[in-house]
């Protein structure tokens, strides 16, 4: 069996440790025999999407977001709503979740359009979100039921009614600091504002990715389990950490 | 009177934290004393006689160090100098600095005054300082969750330099392609550092992606160049993830085309649409040779009454970097109207600053401390270490404290997977500090052995644990993020028997 993943941007688009997203789903996948395939794509590429079992956009800072906006929309946005509908498995991450989305506000009410593949609109906010959050997801993730990661963003998000929040915040301020809500879920695509990198932390989840992918070409996969003591004592660390700084 | 109060209650604070060891009473004493006068800074600067000269040094990473180098060198030459000696680089820091070093009635007693300025800090006291030479070192990423981003960095370092008065000179690196940008726009003198030629030949354990055949890298965001680990080379390879952080030109947006990388995004570049490229050093080093894991040879050109004259040094500091922070504390020197002979010898004086990289002795063991706060930093630590032996055992201690960065994401870009490319090279790895688990996991995912990382967050436990590893005559490596490495430090301290650092 093989694991197609996209990385976009990983040049433009890689604040923050995202790149711990991608050693964790290629090191999940290898250490239960599963191949991987990294496929980089960037600026002035137009591959089709549907082609991969999974993609992931990470979070860049406003120059690059910039450029990778334009890119997006003109060469990509056709090919990947249709990946998406058709559900191939998709993680964005901050700046990634909000370029999926309708479009985004900047504070002087200019609306920039994103690819639309996402019924999420964001509005730029005053002062930015940081620090440690712990949500608990709706997710049939298996084990811990919490999330953990690290948000660092100035955007407000709001939901439509297309998309699920994919947690309810314990700790942090999430989507926008209103609604309680953190991250989105439409499909197999999932946009959070979870830094940390979000996945060695949450092995739970990082596998829920592995599996959605594999079973959308391969039919219903079962992966076998790993030594998780260090992903879990890990995470039930963070948790703790969290919910100490903040109260 | 105001004044004067501010200088007793400073200068008892500071008196009271050395006499109950309270650390190095590095700000606590300024901040008490801008409590009680809020425009102290420029106070004690204007009583200064008769004209005190100030070199301000900022950027992401080496102001410490360099600033270090800069007052050896002033102090070997005779001056009267006052700096800001344990890296407390904020406003209190500072003036906790000038209120040790001042009279009762505020008269300060130096020559020079030598001040390490944080980026976000520069542009509160650059007005007041009324510097002679203001050094940007370089602009990396470091710690964003403080100042938000790399182009926030430099835009506040930028929104500073607009208070700097025509008289000051601007001091930068050329290579840094963020920095030269600084040139324009300001309104002082701009005199550039940089390297021009490199031979890395010699023992050192160069990237092998930085110097050859960077530019398809670069253009494309990734590389295929790299030693197959344990993931598979051609696909995820930790390089392709380096922070470059200024890959493309700030006026264009096209990629960079590099002759010489010397490491992260600093070297000789060129803009491929726009034509804008690296400006001539006026101060390049020339014929850098490493010698071993230990040092560097070098000579700095530059004019001196239009005639074309050059220094030689030897740098007994491993890391490429610590070329740059010589370097640039050379032009800071020569700026100053130092004699050539003075500085040489100066430099060759000079050891390394505070913890940035030292090493402690233990009974028939020692430890080395290298700081460690963000990815470059981080990578060239371990690309030093990585240059000889094996069997070695390491603290990495993360700390998510406000002066460490509360977000640790960042030792995810770190290139940990060199520590595991030669199995042999780590017998054990502790993993300390309020984040223990998060540093243990990236190790795990960096394909180090599970059997070989231990956990212990509590940092003296951790210390005890890494020492009983080690035979007599072994080093103890110790990494710590900033706070841990104040904390750690006390705990080797006390088992050995270092200087204070104020007193260093």
């Amino acid at each position: 069996m093989k694991l197609i993943i996209c990385h976009l941007y990983p040049d433009l688009m890689n604040t923050y440790g995202d790149r711990g997203n991608m050693i964790t789903l290629y090191k999940r996948a290898s250490w239960r025999g599963i191949e991987v395939e990294v496929i980089p794509v960037s600026i002035g590429e137009g591959p089709d999407f549907g082609a991969f079992d999974l993609i992931f956009f990470g979070g860049g800072q406003d120059k690059e977001q910039r450029l990778v906006c334009q890119d997006l929309i003109t060469l990509k946005r056709s090919s990947l709503i249709d990946a998406i509908e058709d559900g191939v498995v998709v993680l964005a991450v901050c700046g990634g979740y909000q370029l999926l989305g309708e479009y985004y506000r900047t504070p002087g009410g200019e609306e920039l359009p994103g690819v639309g593949a996402l019924d999420i609109r964001t509005e730029a906010g005053s002062g930015r979100f940081i620090g440690n959050v712990v949500i608990e997801s709706q997710l049939p993730l298996g084990g811990a039921p919490t999330m953990v990661g690290f948000e660092n963003h100035s955007g407000r998000t709001y939901l439509g009614d297309k998309t699920r929040p994919l947690g309810r915040v314990i700790v942090g301020h999430g989507n926008n600091g209103r609604d309680g809500l953190e991250g989105c879920v439409y499909k197999n695509a999932f946009g959070t504002y979870l830094h940390g990198p979000i996945l060695p932390k949450n092995p739970h989840f990082a596998d829920y990715l592995i599996q959605k992918a594999l079973s959308r070409r391969h039919g219903e996969v079962k992966l076998p389990s790993l030594d998780d003591g260090m992903e879990l004592r890990a995470h039930k660390a963070a948790v703790a950490h969290a919910r100490k700084c903040c109260h | 009177m105001r004044l004067w109060l501010a200088i007793i209650v400073g200068k008892i604070c500071a008196f009271a934290s050395r006499f109950f060891k309270r650390g190095g009473g590095s700000s606590l004493p300024g901040s008490l004393a801008r409590r009680i006068e809020p425009h102290i800074l420029i106070r004690l600067l204007e009583k200064a006689t008769p004209a005190l000269t100030s070199v301000i040094i900022t950027g992401s990473n080496g102001k410490t160090t360099t600033a270090r180098m800069v007052a050896e060198v002033l102090k070997h030459s005779g001056l009267r100098i006052v700096w800001n000696r344990s890296g407390a680089n904020m406003v209190n820091g500072i003036i906790s600095a000038l209120i040790e070093k001042c009279s009762i009635r505020g008269r300060l007693c130096a020559d020079v005054a030598v001040l390490e300025v944080d980026e976000a800090n520069l542009r509160h006291v650059v007005a007041d300082i009324k510097p002679g030479v203001i050094l940007v070192t370089n602009c990396f990423r470091d710690q964003l969750d403080r100042y938000g981003e790399v182009d926030t960095t430099l835009a506040l370092i930028r929104m500073a330099l607009k208070d700097a008065p025509p008289g000051s000179t601007l001091l930068l690196n050329a290579d840094d392609p963020l920095v030269a940008s600084l040139a324009s726009g300001s309104r002082c003198k701009t005199m550039f550092y940089g390297i021009e030629s490199l031979d890395l030949t010699s023992g050192y354990t160069q990237d092998r992606n930085t110097v050859t055949d960077m530019n398809a890298n670069m253009n494309m965001g990734m590389n295929t160049n790299m030693d197959a680990s344990d993931m598979n080379a051609s696909n995820i390879n930790a390089s392709e993830y380096l922070p470059h952080d200024a890959r493309s030109c700030p006026n264009c947006g096209a990629y960079y085309e590099y002759s010489l990388i010397t490491y992260g995004h600093l070297g000789k570049y060129r803009c491929p649409r726009c034509l804008s490229s690296r400006p001539a050093p006026d101060f390049p080093a020339l014929n850098v040779v490493a010698q071993g894991a230990h040092g560097f040879t070098f000579a700095v050109g530059f004019e001196h009454d239009s005639e074309y004259d050059s220094i030689g040094a030897s740098l007994g500091l491993p890391g490429l970097y610590n070329v740059y922070n010589c370097l640039a504390a050379i032009a800071c020197c020569l700026l100053l109207g130092i004699p050539k002979m003075i500085i040489e010898e100066g430099i060759a004086k000079s050891s390394s600053a505070f913890g940035r990289m030292e090493t402690i002795q233990i009974g028939d063991r020692s430890v080395l401390l290298a700081l460690v706060k963000n990815p470059v930093g981080f990578n060239e630590v371990i690309r030093t270490i990585a240059s000889e032996g094996s069997n070695k055992t390491l603290i990495v201690c993360l700390n998510d404290n406000f002066a460490d960065g509360r977000d640790v994401s960042w030792v995810w870009d770190v290139d940990m997977e060199r520590l595991s490319r030669n199995p042999s090279f780590i017998r054990s790895i502790v993993a300390s500090g309020t984040r223990a688990e998060d540093i243990a996991l990236r190790l795990k995912y960096a394909g180090i052995n599970q059997e070989k990382i231990c956990i212990e967050p509590d940092l003296d436990r951790a210390l005890e644990l890494g020492l009983r590893k080690l035979a007599p005559g072994e080093t103890l490596y110790v990494l710590p993020t900033y706070t841990a490495m104040l904390e750690i430090r006390e705990h080797v301290r006390r088992r050995s028997h270092v200087r204070e650092f104020w007193r260093a």
